[in-house]
Parts: structure tokens; C-alpha cells; sequence
């Protein structure tokens, strides 16, 4: 009972495999933990950094008060969950909260205190202001103040711990310019990478939404309100629902195909089933394989490695097609099984150069890859013949309604001619080879991405792209050295190369700071005498502002607020995403705005002679790390290859073969790079995938196309089954090139033209000669 | 000095206007004080103002030009004795100020006693009584010669609200605005000739 053994051995491991190896879907943990400073401090902006977990808001289509409305429930909602770091719709609530500790510490947060503001001249500026300021229809709470806080302290903070624009406010809540859409933007706890959990957050912000719809009684005026999200995060949940979607209209349509061409060639069920079977083991073993050597899988890994062993629906299809009547299944299986060992070897050693990567995404899918081809190969070897039934129906002869078996062998030469017609096509256009700009893979339209830049622009929203980060070994170290940095900045934003910036300090000052401020508060007598004269002529009641000279000297005698005692506060949440430990060191992160001349700010930092200040364009950082993953690729590529044709030629034992196996595969892709080329396709890293998949696929068409056939009828059964292997694969990829994901329409339509030209080239390179002997 | 500062805090005549004119209510209706009010096209007056607070020990005085655009834009221009604008349009009021270098948009939602004294005034204006008794308990006194009206708002915000705001005039011209605010203070405005 072996397929007893096999049903029960695949039925553990795929339970096992799907109960126990955990699924990742973090992009971070694809990019490399080590290399220069600066790819780290990248790679861990992508895991730990605010940047990703900004999350924008938009509601549109219908009269602003009733955006005003859903849009203060809305953040109600949201406030009311700890997965959000904070939420800003422009109402006033979030800084209730924490005014009292704000306010008595006002004189130590605000960035205006300084000695020269307490002298009498300044002083009596200062009251001449609040004159005005008093005899105004201001609120009566701010009128308040003005005894114990004639300098406007408290006001200057409140004011810096709003959004640093001054958006447009209508109904008490954010605006666009154009008083179209209401804006909020929020913070979320978990990491923008972390897509389950965002995708969480955007289920829970749309079931509230359509809450909060049905809560308001004329629905009629509502129908065409709508809820905008944006965000990095919202794009990589979109990205993988469309990649999802895709695949699965994909694979149920390229299934059924496939399944519909089998049961044609075969009118078996059997086969059917048989045609899994090393594809379904190949899978359980790289997946196993991948768990035990990385702890984890990456979808991507899933993703790509699946297309990468799915040559193994090839494996039974070769020894269904040379299954006869007088002939045991297994001999049937032994018979071919020399070609298929070598195809699958070679291919999994191409694949193996990846191993070595720098880039944990591409070592992983090396070894998904190599176990997956190894498992399958061994399941056609041995679990095949003791499934296969003794009996089966002759397969349909493909072969004799098309004619490969009776070719010129002049037709050869094609191979070479496009061999050269592809190179020097290659090599004289002026069109960019390489994708460089990684933006241009993303699967969000285009229109979106527009849109994000929109709403960005309105709240004033950093652009996610420059940041300054700061190193130290604890907390007040950045937020001293933000400090020192803040006059380069400014002096930054003065000349225009930016519009201004957002610092951890802007919140919480250094300990050093603070007690800088407490220094500079004159004392007691001082400030009166100071005050009594700022007063003179000016019509204050007697005594106005005793409050503050109360506040004063208590100011004097505060212990400074370090990072543990704002935690629970609106500071601490601001602070969240902008200084934070990681690993024994803190970091520290400042946001620059609207950048426009980057090089001005290279310069700035390193006249500062700033050691711990590290500039990040997380754009060109991702395009070069994009790049590096890219030149890793040719180069394990071409590592692989060498070592590829080595085994190829030592497994045929004969140079001359070798070359005839090899001649078809290379023209392939050089004809398959050209086309490329020529439809404006941009190659990246995928494509990259695609070509190595393509290679895999050409190396066993070439191999059993020029296998030694005893007899004709031999050689068409051969052909035939390269037939139905082609035709599948074909069809595959040619819809997944239908995608409109570019991600999967590049290793559709990559692999589609690669499939294409390998039979054909195959096929012409491979004329029966029937006095071959094995 | 101390007689300014004894407040009046709820929204009752003016016993003086009161006592020397008798409210008649044949000679005048108050939907036709403000319809009158509402057909003078001409919305643009100087005025001066008094503002009496309870942190100062004298009032202080301001000059400046008010000005209406229907259906709903209504400015103050303060001139004197320092230069300042208060532009309220829809919802969103606009505070300008060069000397100090602010300028600087508010939501009126943030600010009830401006946002009550300018809805008050707007339908005024506008000659819209629909509008103004939504937000305000109006009583008046008088005849058409010298007429006061009082508008106490519906909504009481108790820590910076308005009180009461009295209005009066003669005809169809609005000669003064008073404004009690919850906290004590209080403005009054003098409006004076017609700007041609």
C-alpha cells in the first residue's frame, strides 16, 4: 500500500504546514540586516519608523456640515481604539486632555522663552499685545489666561502641537482648500507593514463609516458621501488584495484550462490526479524545506517559488505520454527519468547560486526553489510509478496534427540570426533597459497615487520620502542633538531648499533644555520690578498679574518632564513614531517637508560635521536597494549559469551536445529580452524571476526534444507530451500577462514569450536523427 | 469710572430708552423694524467703540468702518488706534492684524459669542427674522422713531458666550450695538454716518 503511505505522509505535511509555518507578509524582512550604515538605518525605517504607519483620510461627496459631522464621529471611533497612535480632524478634544500638565509646564515647552523676554522693554511690549488682545471678542478662555500667562506661552504650544499648517477649518473640522473634502489623518500602533493588522484597521475605519451613515436620518442627501483612505499602508493592502484577486481569477481560469487540455490529451481522471501528485509534494517540501532553514515564509517566496517549481506539472505528463500497454509504468518512468534528473539537477543548481544572497528574500526563494524541484523530481521517480494504474488510454498524438517531427535541420540557423538580429537590437536602442524607479511597479493606479499626493499636500502632510535620523545611546542624547540641529534646519527652510520639519524636541524639549528655560525665568523680585514698570501708563487693574508671578516661581521649581512622564500623553503619542529604542540604542527621527534641493541638505549635515545625523531619501534609498537586490540577481544569475553549463555538460558527457542543448535556451531569452524590450517593458527583478523560470522550462523542453528515440512513434510521444507541456505553460503565463498588476503582468508576459520561443526554438533544434543511441 | 462696571447681565430694556418711550405696538412691529432694516441696501457705516473690560481700569476706545455684503459676508475693519480686520464669511472668520504680522483663519464654530453676535447681525441685515429668532429670544421696545431690540441668544455658552446684545435706531437706521459678554465685559458700538 505505498499510495496509502504517500496519501497519509502528504496529508501530515500539509497539515503541518499549514497549521504550523507562519506566513509573513512584511516587505522589510526580504531586505538585508547588514550592509552600509545607511541601508540599515532604511530598512529599519521600513520596520519601526512613523513613516509607514501614516494613514489619511478624506471624506467627500456631500455638504460640509455633514462631512463636518461624520468626520467628528469618525475620529471619536477612532480615538476610542488603541490601534491608533492619534487622530487629527483639526477639533480641539485630543489636546484637552493634557492641558493641565501642558500648561504648568509651559514656561519649560515653550521654544520663546528665553532671558531677553522678561526684561521690562520686552515685557511691555508683550502687555501692550494683550491690551489688544483683551479688548477683542476672543474667547472668554483665552481672555483668562492673560493674567497668568500675559507671554502667551501655553497658546505658542498648543499651537506647535497642532498640525504645523494651518489648514482650512469649517464646521470645526479640517477642510480641503476648496471646502470639497473633509481631512483627518491618524497614526497606527502597528507597523505599516504589518498588513494584516492594517488591513484590520481599514475594515474596522469602513464598518464605521457605514455605521455612522445609517446613524444620520436622511439618508437620501448621503448616497454619494464617500470614505477616502490613503497611505502607504492602504496601497500594500490594496496591492496584496489586487495581487490576490488576480491570482485567483488567474489560476481558477489557467487551472481549468489546464485540467480541460490533460482530460483531452489523456480521457483520464486518473492522470488527472497523477499530474499533481509530484507538484504537490514539491510544494510541501520546499515549504518545509523554507520554514526550517528561515523559521518563516514570505508570500512573495510563495508566490514566486510556486511559479518556479510549477515546471513540475511537466514531470508526469512526460511519463504519462510514454506509458504503453506492453510496458510496466515504472519502466515507462525509468525510461525517461535520466532527462528529467538532469533537467531538474540543473535547474535547481541555477537556482541554488541564490542561496548565497545578501537578501534574505532571494536565499529563501533559492532554497524554496531547490527543494521544490528536488521533491517533485523525486516524487516522479518514485512515488509515480506505484501510483500509476497498469492500464491507461493511449494519450492524444499532439504531435502528428503539427510538424515538429519531420523538420529541416537547415531551420537551426533561425537560432543564431536572432541570437545576433536580439543583441545588436539590445545593444544600439536608446530605451531604458533597467526599471529604476520602483514606484513604477506599484499596482496602485496611478490615480490614486495622484490622489495621495493631493490629500498629502492639503494637510500638509509630510511627503514620506526625506527624513533626517538621529543615533545615540539614549533618549535625551537625540533629543539634545535634534536641538543643536534645529538652527541648520531652519536656516534649511529660510533658503527655501525645504518648508519646514518635525522633530521628537518639537514636543518634548531636552531635559537640558527645559532646565536651560527654568535658568533663564527671572527670579521673583526681578520679574516684579521688571513688571510694575512694563505696567506703568498702561490701564491694568492693580494686581492683574499676580497669577503670574505665582506661576513663575513655581515654574522655577519643576522637575523637567523626561520621556517616561509623557507617556500617556498626547506628547508621548506624538513622540511615538519620532524616538524610539531600538535594539541598545535610540533613534531619533525628523521629517523634512517638501524637499527641493536635496544636495543643500547632504551639504548641510556634513559641514555640521554632525556624526549621528544620518540623511534618508527613502526613494532613492529603495531605488538603490531595488538596484543592489537587482545586480545580486545577474550576478548569482551568472554564477548559477557557469555553473549550470559545467553540470549540463558533465551530465551529457559531451561538449558538442551541451552546445546544442544551450543554443536553443539562449537564443530564447535574447529573443524574449528583445521583445520585451521593444513592447516598452522595463526590466526588473521580476522579470528577472520570469528568466530564470524560462530557463528552467527551455533546458527540459531542449533536453527531452533531443532525447535518443529509438523509433518514430517514440519520438512523438515525446513530442507530444512536450506539446500539452507548452500549451499549458503558455497559456499560464500569456493570462497572467492579462494583469493589470505590473508586478505579475512582467513574469506573465516575461515568461509567456520565453515559453513560446523555447518550443519553437526547441523544436527546430532538435531534428530526429533515428540512428541515435542511448 | 466705577458705574461702567456695573454690569448688566441679563438681556432687559435699557430702563432709560424704556421709560421715556413707551413700547407701541400699533404705531411699530418689530418684523417691520427688521424688514426695514434689511431693504437699506447700503451696508456700509464707521462706527466707534467703547469696550469695557473687567481687567482694565479705563475703557478703550476704537474707530473703523463696518461692512456688509450680502447674503453674508460681514467685515470690521478696525483704523484707530491700531490697524485690524475681522472678516467673517460662511463659517470661517478671518483675523488680520500687520502690526503684529497675524493673519490668521478661525472657525466660527471654535468662537459661539462671535459666531452668535455675527449670525445676529447677518439677519439683521438681511432683514431675516426667520433666521434670527432661531438663535435669539428677540423683544423690543419703542416706536419706529427710537426703537431697541433685544436678542439674548437661545444657547448659553456659559464661559465665553454672549449675554445679550441690544440694538437700536431710529427709522431704518441701526444707530448703536451693545454687547454683553457672560464674563462681565462689554461693547459698545457707536455707528455714525453712512459712508457714501
Amino acid at each position: 500500500m505505498p499510495w496509502l503511505l504517500w496519501f497519509v505522509s502528504i496529508g501530515l505535511a500539509s497539515a503541518f504546514a499549514i497549521t504550523s509555518i507562519p506566513i509573513q507578509t512584511e516587505l522589510p524582512l526580504l531586505l538585508p540586516s547588514s550592509g552600509s550604515f545607511s541601508q540599515q538605518l532604511f530598512v529599519d525605517q521600513l520596520q519601526s519608523g512613523p513613516t509607514s504607519r501614516i494613514l489619511l483620510l478624506g471624506l467627500q461627496g456631500a455638504e460640509p456640515s455633514f462631512l463636518a459631522k461624520t468626520s467628528k464621529k469618525l475620529a471619536e471611533a477612532m480615538r476610542a481604539q488603541s490601534q491608533f497612535l492619534h487622530v487629527y480632524n483639526g477639533e480641539q478634544t485630543a489636546l484637552n486632555l493634557d492641558q493641565d500638565l501642558l500648561y504648568r509646564y509651559r514656561y519649560l515647552f515653550s521654544p520663546t522663552v528665553s532671558p531677553d523676554q522678561f526684561t521690562t522693554h520686552r515685557l511691555r511690549q508683550i502687555l501692550k499685545n494683550r491690551l489688544q488682545d483683551m479688548v477683542n471678542p476672543l474667547p472668554s478662555f483665552f481672555k483668562k489666561q492673560i493674567p497668568e500667562d500675559p507671554t502667551g506661552s501655553f497658546q505658542n504650544i498648543l499651537q506647535q502641537l497642532k498640525s504645523k499648517n494651518t489648514l482650512k477649518t469649517t464646521h470645526g473640522v479640517w477642510f480641503s482648500s476648496d471646502e470639497q473634502v473633509a481631512l483627518l489623518v491618524a497614526e497606527t500602533a502597528v507597523s505599516g507593514y504589518d498588513l494584516d493588522g492594517q488591513e484590520a484597521i481599514q475594515d474596522f475605519l469602513t464598518t464605521n463609516f457605514e455605521n455612522i451613515l445609517t446613524s444620520f436620518s436622511p439618508q437620501s442627501s448621503l448616497a454619494s458621501l464617500e470614505l477616502i483612505l490613503s497611505g502607504p499602508s492602504v496601497f500594500a493592502v490594496q496591492s496584496r488584495a489586487g495581487i490576490k484577486d488576480d491570482a485567483q481569477w488567474l489560476s481558477l481560469l489557467g487551472g481549468g484550462f489546464v485540467l480541460t487540455l490533460l482530460f483531452v490529451t489523456f480521457r483520464s481522471f486518473t492522470i488527472l490526479f497523477l499530474a499533481l501528485v509530484p507538484l504537490v509534494t514539491g510544494l510541501l517540501v520546499a515549504a518545509i524545506t523554507a520554514y526550517l532553514g528561515f523559521g518563516f515564509i514570505h508570500g512573495m517566496t510563495l508566490a514566486f517559488g510556486a511559479t518556479l517549481i510549477g515546471v513540475a506539472i511537466d514531470y508526469p505528463l512526460h511519463a504519462c505520454a510514454h506509458l504503453e500497454s506492453d510496458r510496466s509504468p515504472k519502466l515507462a518512468i525509468m525510461q525517461i527519468w535520466p532527462t528529467i534528473r538532469l533537467g531538474a539537477i540543473t535547474t535547481a543548481i541555477g537556482y541554488g547560486a541564490m542561496l548565497f544572497s545578501g537578501f534574505p528574500g532571494l536565499s529563501q526563494l533559492g532554497l524554496f526553489a531547490i527543494a521544490g524541484l528536488l521533491g517533485a523530481a523525486t516524487a516522479t521517480r518514485w512515488i509515480l510509478p506505484v501510483l500509476v494504474p497498469s492500464k491507461i488510454r493511449k494519450p492524444l498524438p499532439w504531435s502528428t496534427w503539427l510538424p515538429f517531427h519531420h523538420q529541416n535541420s537547415r531551420m537551426m540557423i533561425i537560432v543564431p540570426i536572432s541570437m545576433v538580429l536580439s543583441l545588436t537590437y539590445l545593444a544600439w536602442s536608446d530605451k531604458p533597459f533597467w526599471e529604476m524607479d520602483i514606484a513604477n511597479l506599484s499596482p496602485v493606479p496611478q490615480n490614486l497615487r495622484d490622489r495621495d499626493i493631493w490629500l498629502r499636500q492639503e494637510l500638509g502632510a509630510p511627503a514620506l520620502r526625506d527624513m533626517m535620523v538621529i543615533v545615540a545611546p539614549d533618549a535625551q542624547r537625540v533629543l539634545e542633538q535634534s536641538e543643536a540641529l534645529k538652527g541648520t534646519l531652519d536656516q534649511l527652510v529660510d533658503q527655501e531648499h525645504m518648508t519646514g520639519y518635525e522633530m521628537a524636541a518639537d514636543y518634548l524639549p531636552s531635559i537640558q533644555t527645559q532646565g536651560m528655560r527654568q535658568k533663564a525665568l527671572p527670579d521673583h523680585a526681578t520679574l516684579k520690578k521688571h513688571l510694575s514698570h512694563a505696567q506703568r501708563d498702561l490701564p491694568f487693574k492693580p494686581d492683574l498679574f499676580e497669577p503670574f508671578l505665582r506661576s513663575m516661581a513655581e515654574s522655577k521649581h519643576l522637575k523637567p518632564l523626561d520621556l517616561q512622564s509623557v507617556k500617556n500623553t498626547i506628547i508621548g503619542t506624538k513622540i511615538r513614531g519620532l524616538l524610539y529604542s531600538h535594539q541598545d540604542h535610540w533613534v531619533g527621527t525628523i521629517l523634512l517637508r517638501d524637499v527641493t534641493n536635496r544636495q543643500a541638505i547632504q551639504q548641510a549635515i556634513r559641514t555640521e560635521s554632525l556624526k549621528a545625523v544620518h540623511y534618508l531619501d527613502l526613494k532613492t534609498e529603495s531605488n538603490d536597494m531595488v538596484t543592489i537586490y537587482r545586480q545580486e540577481v545577474t550576478t548569482y544569475l551568472a554564477i548559477g549559469m557557469g555553473i549550470l553549463i559545467l553540470i549540463l555538460g558533465i551530465g551529457l558527457r559531451s561538449i558538442p551536445k551541451m552546445l546544442a542543448v544551450l543554443l536553443p535556451i539562449a537564443g530564447s531569452i535574447m529573443l524574449d529580452l528583445a521583445i520585451l524590450h521593444a513592447l516598452g517593458e522595463r526590466l526588473s527583478l521580476f522579470h528577472l524571476a520570469a528568466l530564470l523560470l524560462v530557463f528552467g522550462i527551455g533546458l527540459d523542453y531542449t533536453l527531452f526534444f533531443q532525447r535518443p528515440h529509438k523509433t518514430t512513434a517514440e519520438r512523438q510521444q515525446t513530442i507530444s507530451a512536450i506539446i500539452v507541456c507548452s500549451l499549458t505553460t503558455i497559456t499560464v503565463f500569456g493570462l497572467l500577462a492579462c494583469s493589470q498588476t505590473p508586478v505579475l503582468h512582467g513574469i506573465g508576459l516575461t515568461a509567456f514569450f520565453g515559453s513560446l520561443i523555447c518550443f519553437i526554438f526547441a523544436a527546430i533544434c532538435s531534428p530526429f536523427k533515428r540512428q541515435q543511441v542511448m | 469710572m466705577l458705574g461702567i462696571f456695573s454690569y448688566s447681565h441679563a438681556c432687559e430694556p435699557d430702563p432709560n430708552v424704556a421709560q421715556s418711550i413707551p413700547f407701541q405696538k400699533e404705531s411699530l412691529g418689530l418684523s417691520s423694524v427688521i424688514e426695514n432694516l434689511g431693504q437699506s441696501t447700503i451696508h456700509e457705516r464707521t462706527f466707534h467703540e467703547t469696550y469695557y473690560s473687567g481687567m482694565l481700569t479705563t475703557p478703550s476706545h476704537k474707530e473703523g468702518r463696518l461692512v456688509f455684503h450680502p447674503p453674508s459676508r460681514l467685515e470690521k475693519h478696525v483704523l484707530l488706534p491700531i490697524k485690524e480686520s475681522f472678516i467673517a464669511e460662511g463659517d470661517n472668520l478671518l483675523y488680520d492684524n500687520p502690526s503684529r504680522e497675524i493673519s490668521r483663519t478661525f472657525s466660527l464654530q471654535d468662537y459661539p459669542a462671535l459666531s452668535a453676535f455675527i449670525e445676529g447681525l447677518r439677519s439683521l441685515f438681511n432683514g431675516d427674522e426667520q433666521t434670527l429668532r432661531r438663535f435669539f429670544h428677540v423683544s423690543m421696545t419703542g416706536t419706529s422713531d427710537r426703537w431697541e431690540l433685544n436678542l439674548s441668544p437661545k444657547i448659553h455658552h456659559e464661559e465665553d458666550g454672549v449675554s445679550c446684545i441690544r440694538l437700536t435706531g431710529d427709522d431704518v437706521h441701526l444707530r448703536t450695538i451693545s454687547i454683553h459678554e457672560t464674563n462681565g465685559d462689554r461693547s459698545e458700538l457707536q455707528l455714525d454716518s453712512q459712508v457714501p
